[in-house]
C-alpha cells in the first residue's frame, strides 16, 4: 500500500499542510469551552491514546515492527514520575512528564537492544515476553521491595498501582474545577508538539531510511543502512513518545497501575493503529479517536459490553479493509476525479 | 581495488564457488561472463557480502573485508545494483536516491572517502531521464528505469566500485546501447566496474578485461577479443 504523504490522500491536496493543522489545532483549542467535563476528560484520553499509537506507528508502520511491549513504556511514563513523587516530593508536572520520558527511553534503550536482535514474528514475541516481564515485576512487587517498609506498604495498598496528585502545570496548582481544562491544554500542546517532530522525522532521510528497511532489509544493507542500529533507533523513538503519553495518562487518571503495563494494553494501542492505517501519518490518529469513541459507545451496555466492543471493531475493519485514513483517502479520490457540475 | 581469493561459497549444501579468483584494478571495467547458472550473481554476492565466503579472501582497497558487514563494505566504497534492480517499490525515485546521498554526506563528514563533487550532478550527467522519474514511485517505473534508478542509486553512494548484475537483461537493443554509454561514462569518472553479464558482445563492447566463468569455477581471464575466439569459452557460454 503507497505511503500518504499528504496525510489523507487527495483531501490533503485540497487543505494543505500546515493550513489543515492549524484548523484543527484551532477547532482543539475551544473545546475546554464547547464541551462538557465529562466529554472533555473523554477527548483527553482520545488525544494521550492519539499520541500513544502514534509514537508506535514510527515502529509499526515506518519500520515495520510489530510490538506488543509498548505498554511497558507506556507504563514506565507514568510510574517514574508517580515514584518521584511518592518518595522526593517532586510537584512538578513538567518535571514528571522527564522523569517518565527519560525512564521510557532507558528502559526501551536496553529492551529494545534486545528485541532487535529479531526481527519479524520473533521480534514480537520477544517485545511481548520482555514486556511482560516488566509488568510482573510491579504486579508481582518487586520493584517495591527495594524500597524498604514504604514500598511494601504502597505495594499492599495499591495492589501495585500508585496515586498521583494533581501536580503544578508551569508552577500553578490548578483547584479541582480548573486542572482537567489547564491539563487538556497540556495534553493538547504535547500532541501536537510531538506530530510535528513526527511528521519531521517520516519525511526526513531517517525516515525513508526507516520504510527501506521496513521494505526489504536486504537491500537496505547493500545501500549502506545499519539496519540493526536503525531499528533500535526507531525502537527507542517510539517507545519516547508512549512513554509521555503514559505520563499524562497517569496524571489524567490520577493513579497509574500494572494494567497499564499489561500486554493486552499492547495489543489496544496496536489495534488503534491498524484500525486507522499505518501507511498514513494520520491514520493512527483517526484510529486512537475511533477506538475510544468505540469503547464509549460500547460502555452503554453493561452486560456483554466486551463484546459489544469486539462486534464493533469487526464492523470497522470489515467496513474499512485499508484503515479509516485509507477509506478517507479513497473517498477524497473519488470526489476529486467526480467531472464538475 | 579488489582482490577475491580462491573463494569457496554454498547456497545451503550445494558448493556453487570453487576456488573463484579475479581483480579489479582503480578505473577499470572488469565482466564476468557465464551463462545462467554459473555462477556469476554468486560471486557478485559473496564480494557484497550477502553471502557469507567459507574458505578464501575478500580484498578491497587492501583491506581484507571477507568477514564484514554488507552495510560496511557499502561505505567503504562498493555500490551494488543487483540483477532485481532491488529498488524500494514504495519510496519515490526521489526518496530512494535521498537515501544514498544521506549516507555519503554522513560518511564525508566524518571523514570517509568521499569527494566535494556534486552527486546529483554525475548522477545526471550518466543518467538524464531519472532526473524526470524523480517524482515517480519505485513500483511504477519500467524495468529499464528501475534498471536507471538502482545504478544512480549505487552511485549516489559515491563508491569506487560499482558491481552490477545482469545490468543489460530484459532490455531492448536500443535501451542496451544507452545503458553501454552510461557504464562507459561511470568508467570515465574514475569508478571501477565488475560487471556479471551472460551475454558475450554485451559485455565485450565496454570490458577492459573478461573472466569466464562455469560451474562455479574461472575457465579464462583475458582480454574480450581473445574470449571469443576460445572454443571452451565459446562452448560453455552456449551450455
Amino acid at each position: 500500500m503507497p505511503d500518504d504523504r499528504a496525510g489523507l490522500g487527495g483531501l490533503g491536496r485540497h487543505v494543505r499542510g500546515w493550513h489543515a493543522f492549524a484548523l484543527v489545532a484551532g477547532a482543539l483549542a475551544v473545546m475546554p469551552q464547547a464541551l462538557s467535563p465529562y466529554l472533555l476528560i473523554l477527548l483527553c484520553y482520545a488525544l494521550i491514546f492519539a499520541l500513544a499509537c502514534l509514537g508506535l506507528n514510527l515502529l509499526l508502520g515506518t519500520s515495520g515492527l510489530l510490538s506488543l511491549g509498548h505498554a511497558a513504556y507506556f507504563g514506565m511514563g507514568a510510574y517514574a514520575g508517580a515514584f518521584l513523587y511518592r518518595f522526593w516530593q517532586l510537584e512538578s508536572l513538567e518535571l514528571y512528564l522527564l522523569c517518565g520520558v527519560l525512564a521510557a527511553g532507558l528502559l526501551a534503550t536496553v529492551l529494545g537492544y534486545l528485541c532487535t536482535r529479531a526481527t519479524r514474528i520473533h521480534f514480537t514475541i520477544l517485545s511481548l515476553a520482555l514486556a511482560q516481564g516488566v509488568h510482573a515485576l510491579f504486579i508481582s512487587g518487586a520493584v517495591f521491595e527495594p524500597l524498604g517498609g514504604v514500598g511494601k506498604g504502597l505495594y499492599l495498598l495499591g495492589g501495585g498501582g500508585l496515586y498521583i496528585p494533581r501536580l503544578t502545570i508551569l508552577g500553578a496548582l490548578h483547584q479541582p474545577g480548573d486542572f482537567i481544562p489547564a491539563l487538556y491544554y497540556v495534553i493538547l500542546t504535547a500532541l501536537l508538539a510531538s506530530g510535528v517532530v513526527l511528521r519531521r522525522i517520516d519525511r526526513s532521510p531517517f525516515g525513508h531510511a526507516l520504510k527501506s528497511i521496513r521494505d526489504n532489509d536486504v537491500r537496505a544493507t547493500f545501500i549502506g543502512l545499519p539496519v540493526r542500529r536503525y531499528r533500535w533507533y526507531a525502537f527507542v523513538l517510539s517507545a519516547i513518545f508512549v512513554g509521555l503519553a503514559g505520563g499524562l495518562y497517569g496524571q489524567l487518571g490520577r493513579q497509574i497501575t500494572p494494567d497499564q503495563l499489561h500486554w493486552l494494553f499492547s495489543a489496544q494501542l496496536v489495534l488503534a493503529t491498524v484500525l486507522g492505517g499505518t501507511r498514513s501519518f494520520l491514520g493512527p490518529v483517526l484510529g486512537a479517536f475511533a477506538f475510544v469513541g468505540l469503547d464509549e459507545v460500547s460502555s452503554w451496555w453493561i452486560f456483554g459490553r466486551k463484546a459489544v466492543m469486539g462486534g464493533l471493531l469487526i464492523a470497522v475493519v470489515f467496513a474499512f479493509p485499508r484503515g479509516l485514513a485509507g477509506a478517507m483517502a479513497a473517498a477524497a479520490d473519488l470526489l476529486r476525479r467526480r467531472p464538475a457540475g | 581495488m579488489l582482490e577475491i581469493n580462491d573463494i569457496h561459497t554454498y547456497r545451503g549444501p550445494a558448493h556453487i564457488l570453487n576456488g573463484v579468483s579475479l581483480t579489479v584494478g582503480p578505473g577499470e571495467a572488469v565482466c564476468l561472463v557465464g551463462r545462467n547458472g554459473a555462477g556469476k550473481t554468486t560471486t557478485i554476492e559473496s564480494i557484497m557480502g550477502l553471502l557469507a565466503v567459507r574458505a578464501g579472501s575478500i580484498r578491497f582497497h587492501g583491506e581484507d573485508v571477507t568477514g564484514l558487514p554488507v552495510h560496511q563494505r557499502a561505505r567503504r566504497g562498493m555500490g551494488y545494483a543487483p540483477e532485481n534492480t532491488g529498488i524500494f517499490p514504495e519510496l519515490s525515485v526521489a526518496e530512494n536516491l535521498m537515501i544514498s546521498r544521506w549516507l555519503s554526506e554522513k560518511a564525508r563528514r566524518t571523514g570517509g572517502d568521499g569527494s566535494d563533487e556534486d552527486v546529483e550532478r554525475r548522477i545526471y550527467s550518466v543518467f538524464p531521464e531519472v532526473k524526470e522519474l524523480t517524482g515517480r514511485q519505485g513500483q511504477n517505473l519500467s524495468g529499464g528505469q528501475k534498471k536507471m534508478v538502482a545504478i544512480a542509486r549505487a552511485m549516489a553512494l559515491s563508491p569506487s566500485l560499482l558491481l552490477l548484475d545482469e545490468a543489460f537483461e530484459g532490455l531492448a537493443p536500443v535501451v542496451v546501447s544507452r545503458f553501454t554509454d552510461a557504464v562507459i561514462k561511470i568508467k570515465e569518472m574514475g569508478i571501477s566496474l565488475l560487471i556479471a553479464e551472460s551475454n558475450l558482445a554485451n559485455a565485450s563492447r565496454i570490458a577492459d578485461r573478461m573472466y569466464a566463468i562455469d560451474r562455479g569455477e574461472i575457465i579464462f581471464h583475458g582480454v574480450p577479443q581473445d574470449a571469443l575466439g576460445n572454443d571452451e569459452v565459446m562452448k560453455a557460454l552456449r551450455g
